[in-house]
């Protein structure tokens, strides 16, 4: 019941500001309505901690003989940290958007209230069926928002890929319900088993561009930060919750050392690359990559507390920065707490970020912790950029509800360093956080004095320029695409032209001599 | 008053009256409301029970008629079965008139589903293949107009929608000789293989489909997607009459393998070749081949899911290929070409409408949230169950549809010039896709409200349901 008021006052609320877009453009408090209503969705996430964990079972589907599997939601402790998370960067985009130069914007508001809605049913989600369904609709509204707003044939071009990508995530995650079913368990992810696991693995790798890596669509600053922000954060948050549910007795893989490797460099390079790009929306992506990879690293390890850990603090600690647009020196100051809060240290949010529950070689440390270190040190230096506008060009009201809006931001994320989630009030692994803290203080220090630090942009992974620079992958796919294409295009030729029907005959006759064997 | 004069006689006298209209909107308005009029009684009505109106007068409505010394009965068990096909082919005829068709195909329609349910209810069964080589005939006219010399298609689809009725009949002489002597492997094995063949022909199994993706190039995409609806799920239904009458054929221990291979031969065909099209239309009927590869596979799960996948498939696949075909039909009228460098970034200009096609491709192959994906996640969970390899090429076909529908949606959106969105079509158009695209959003998410309308359909075949 809970989880439905929830849902409901956000699909509402959405609703009604479409009805008066509609119905009574020149409305005065569309605004205030968007705002009761995130803000009541907000407060009944509280409330489920009086009753979690929840269940809530969907309308089943029907038949049932067919469908051992209906959408379930199901709030745990760490489920509530993502959905906590989800509402509060909601609050956060609302808020700040008296500052946004679109404002007022129906659109992007209920945008935003459905997306926060779809986004906690994704994070809820207790089987695959439900995930998928939640990241199908996430997909749908990224899509038909990029294609909207992006201009030229190959940035379209990059969406569609992008789009793409993610759906073949969610097949992934389907092939893990289906080997799960065929090993006599249900598409349940604690009943998982261990063949799934490498599948599920695969599938967030996909959809949050780990596995492999890369980069579809790299260049935001066609959208909006508001809504933009809320779009890119609730689809990794969809992809992470997965890393969570994954059991860890479904990953006894060989290759679990290898993907470990992988993921490592892959945060290091994203760290680096989120270190030295100016712009912060610009960088963002490398921001997701980066802070996905440790939530990775941390399920690989058995961790998958952790793993929410650096989920929840990709998406306050990412919203927050995405939606800081304008220059002031109390908030900049402010924004330094959420530093504080994603430094691994005793009783902050990402205190158990480098526990390990299993016997895995600790060496990918060496990599993951400077990783850590310039993601932090990245984050310092987006804090302190000067392309932000200030107050002084805004109306009072806006200096009252923009700093409300990152406020709440910020006290979530120290909030969730000692209340609400399986992780709070950790001690952690406090030996790493001071690594990383000395590690963070060195760049830092090294930023101004080396010159080759802010070296121009390395290129290599943008999306311009990958057609030309071709790989070995990318070249053999083609090729058996293109061979793929011109055999059927053969076979078609053969059984469409004139002879083709002596053909299918000569087939059918074939086949005929072929079932009678087989069936004597 | 009896059964087959109402859903057999009466559109078929309607089908000769629905020609007059001279507007095509009241054609689609007559015979769409006279669809939905037969698939309400169909639904409403009770056979063989008499019905009493007031103190005097009561009324019931028989079963049977017999014409010639033949049978034909609508009993009470097939009534779920006739309102369902009813009441899609209302919605076919309700978009005929934004696919500018209705003046052919509501006529030709009613007068072809006519024909097609009295092959489902003569008695013996026998004449059905004539019945439905009668309606294959009057289809003719709907795919190629008397003014136009017929093409490839419309002639490759008559020739092996014809070899098909020899096939059925002579096995159905073998199947009597098989009732006399259970016994003569001989026999049966020859009668066994004359049906597979008949009914390859009709369902177009592989490589026997190649009259279709050259009629979506030829005809209305519109006329090509009720055919391609009404004609397989008619042969399915007569086949499933074949496995209900002869429990040999039933339980013949290769006929799920059969079935099995059959249908994968048909999803992975279609849906690799349907990866490497460069022509709209072509793409959906090899979509419509991969639908009918699904219906295979679930006819080989009947131990385990009886008919209850099958009839599951059967709306969503019907509503995908009603917003495909109309999609389809609106914009090969206005830009007169379906292939890909003629409708290169035409999302911007028809965004509702292409959106439906999109997501009726999209659904096709069973993407999360559509319609499609219920039945078809169903279908892969129990074959799954079976044979998981079977399974996996059916992942496979999926990824190969899904191929082509990305490649169909990054040719719509990468427009060479950079224009504005507008919204082209008429609002009937746009609002008959969006319709349509509510009701795919919808079925995707609560598949469960096809269930009262479903739970009733296999008891057509008592042998069957379980």
């Amino acid at each position: 019941m809970l989880i439905i008021i929830t849902i409901t006052i956000l699909f509402v609320s959405a609703l009604t500001l479409m009805l008066l877009r509609v119905f009574n453009p020149d409305f005065r408090y569309s605004w205030l309505i968007t705002v009761a209503g995130v803000f009541l969705a907000w407060i009944s996430i509280f409330f489920w901690q009086l009753k979690i964990p929840i269940f809530l079972t969907l309308p089943s589907w029907q038949p049932a003989s067919l469908f051992a599997n209906s959408p379930i939601l199901l709030a745990d402790k760490l489920s509530w940290a993502y959905a906590f998370s989800l509402g509060t960067l909601a609050i956060g985009v609302i808020l700040t958007a008296v500052a946004r130069e679109n404002f007022p914007s129906h659109p992007a508001w209920a945008g935003t209230l459905a997306l926060s809605a779809v986004g906690i049913i994704a994070v809820l989600a207790e089987n695959s069926l439900t995930l998928v369904i939640a990241w199908s609709a996430i997909d749908l509204a990224e899509l038909i928002t990029l294609l909207a707003s992006v201009r030229g044939e190959k940035l379209r071009e990059r969406v569609v890929i992008a789009f793409s990508t993610r759906i073949i995530g969610s097949g992934f995650l389907l092939w893990a319900g289906i080997i799960s079913i065929t090993e006599g368990s249900s598409q349940n992810f604690l009943t998982a088993p261990q063949g799934a696991g490498i599948y599920m693995l695969i599938a967030a790798g996909l959809r949050l561009g780990i596995l492999p890596m890369h980069m579809p669509f790299r260049t935001e600053s066609a959208l909006r930060r508001g809504y933009g922000t809320m779009l890119r954060l609730t689809a990794a948050a969809s992809s992470l919750i997965l890393l969570a549910r994954i059991p860890q007795d479904s990953l006894q893989s060989p290759l679990i050392p290898y993907l470990l490797g992988l993921i490592s460099l892959t945060a290091l390079y994203s760290a680096w690359k989120w270190f030295q790009t100016k712009k912060t929306l610009d960088a963002r992506p490398f921001w997701i990559l980066g802070m996905a990879s440790l939530a990775f690293a941390a399920t690989l390890n058995g961790n998958p507390t952790g793993s929410v850990a650096w989920g929840v603090a990709l998406v306050l600690g990412g919203g927050v920065l995405s939606l800081s647009s304008v220059q002031n020196k109390w908030l900049s100051r402010l924004l330094f707490l959420s530093l504080v809060a994603m430094s691994t240290m005793p009783l902050t949010l990402t205190a158990t970020g480098w526990e390990s529950k299993t016997l895995q070689w600790g060496g990918f440390s060496i990599i993951l912790l400077p990783a850590h270190a310039l993601l932090l040190a990245g984050y310092f230096r987006h804090i302190q950029a000067k392309d932000k506008s200030s107050f002084k060009s805004h109306n009072p009201f806006t200096s009252l509800a923009y700093p409300l809006g990152i406020s709440f931001m910020l006290s979530s994320l120290l909030l969730l360093g000692f209340w609400g989630w399986e992780g709070a009030s950790s001690i952690g692994v406090w030996l790493y956080s001071i690594i990383i803290l000395l590690l963070f203080a060195l760049i830092i220090w090294l930023h101004p004095r080396i010159r080759g630090y802010t070296p121009p942009q390395a290129h290599w992974l943008t999306a311009t320029k990958i057609p030309q620079r071709k790989s070995f992958v990318y070249n053999t796919f083609w090729n058996f695409y293109y061979f793929l294409r011109n055999l059927s295009q053969q076979i078609t030729k053969i059984l469409e032209n004139e002879g083709g029907i002596l053909w299918a005959l000569l087939f059918i006759i074939l086949f005929a001599s072929l079932l009678a064997e087989g069936i004597r | 008053m009896n059964a087959p004069l109402i859903w057999i006689g009466i559109p078929l006298i309607l089908s000769v009256l629905l020609w007059l209209p001279r507007r095509a909107n009241i054609t689609a308005l007559l015979g769409g409301s006279s669809a939905l009029i037969f698939a309400m009684l169909a639904w409403f009505l009770p056979i063989d029970i008499a019905i009493r109106v007031n103190a005097i007068f009561s009324f019931k409505i028989v079963s049977s008629i017999e014409i010639l010394g033949r049978q034909i009965s609508i009993t009470p068990a097939d009534q779920p079965l006739v309102a369902l096909l009813y009441s899609l082919t209302a919605i076919w005829f309700f978009g005929s008139s934004a696919a500018y068709i209705a003046r052919r195909l509501v006529p030709i329609g009613m007068a072809m589903l006519a024909l097609l349910i009295a092959s489902l209810a003569v008695q013996p069964f026998l004449y059905a293949a004539l019945i439905i080589q009668t309606a294959i005939l009057i289809a003719v006219p709907l795919l190629s107009p008397p003014e136009v010399k017929p093409k490839r298609g419309v002639i490759r689809f008559l020739i092996y929608q014809t070899i098909a009725m020899p096939f059925i009949l002579f096995s159905g002489w073998l199947l009597a000789g098989v009732e006399s002597s259970p016994g003569d492997i001989e026999l049966l094995t020859q009668a066994a293989v004359l049906l597979a063949l008949g009914f390859a022909f009709l369902l177009a199994i592989f490589p026997l489909y190649t009259w279709i993706p050259l009629l979506m190039e030829e005809a209305s995409p519109y006329a090509v997607g009720f055919i391609l609806w009404l004609l397989p799920n008619i042969t399915f239904l007569f086949a499933l009459g074949f496995l209900d009458r002869y429990a040999w054929l039933r339980e013949y221990p290769q006929l799920p393998n059969a079935l099995r291979s059959a249908g994968l031969l048909m999803v992975l065909t279609g849906g690799i070749w349907s990866a490497f099209q460069r022509h709209l239309g072509r793409m959906m009927g090899y979509a419509a081949i991969v639908n009918t590869g699904f219906s295979l596979l679930s006819l080989s799960l009947l131990a385990d899911h009886q008919l209850s996948t099958f009839f599951l498939l059967q709306i969503p696949q019907a509503l995908g290929l009603i917003i495909w075909s109309l999609a389809l039909s609106i914009l090969k009228i206005h830009e007169r070409s379906l292939e890909f460098k003629k409708v290169q970034g035409m999302l911007q200009r028809y965004p509702i409408i292409l959106s439906g096609l999109l997501l009726a491709h999209l659904s096709a192959m069973g993407l999360p949230l559509l319609a499609g994906f219920p039945p078809i996640i169903a279908l892969w969970e129990g074959l799954a169950r079976q044979n998981l390899l079977a399974a996996f090429w059916v992942g496979l076909a999926v990824a190969s549809l899904l191929t082509g529908a990305l490649r169909t949606l990054a040719v719509l959106v990468m427009s060479p010039k950079d224009e504005g969105w507008t919204l082209n079509g008429s609002w009937v158009q746009n609002t008959l896709i969006s319709i349509g695209i509510f009701f795919i959003l919808l079925l995707g998410l609560f598949p469960q409200i096809l269930y009262p309308l479903l739970a009733n359909l296999p008891l057509t075949f008592e042998h069957l349901s379980g």
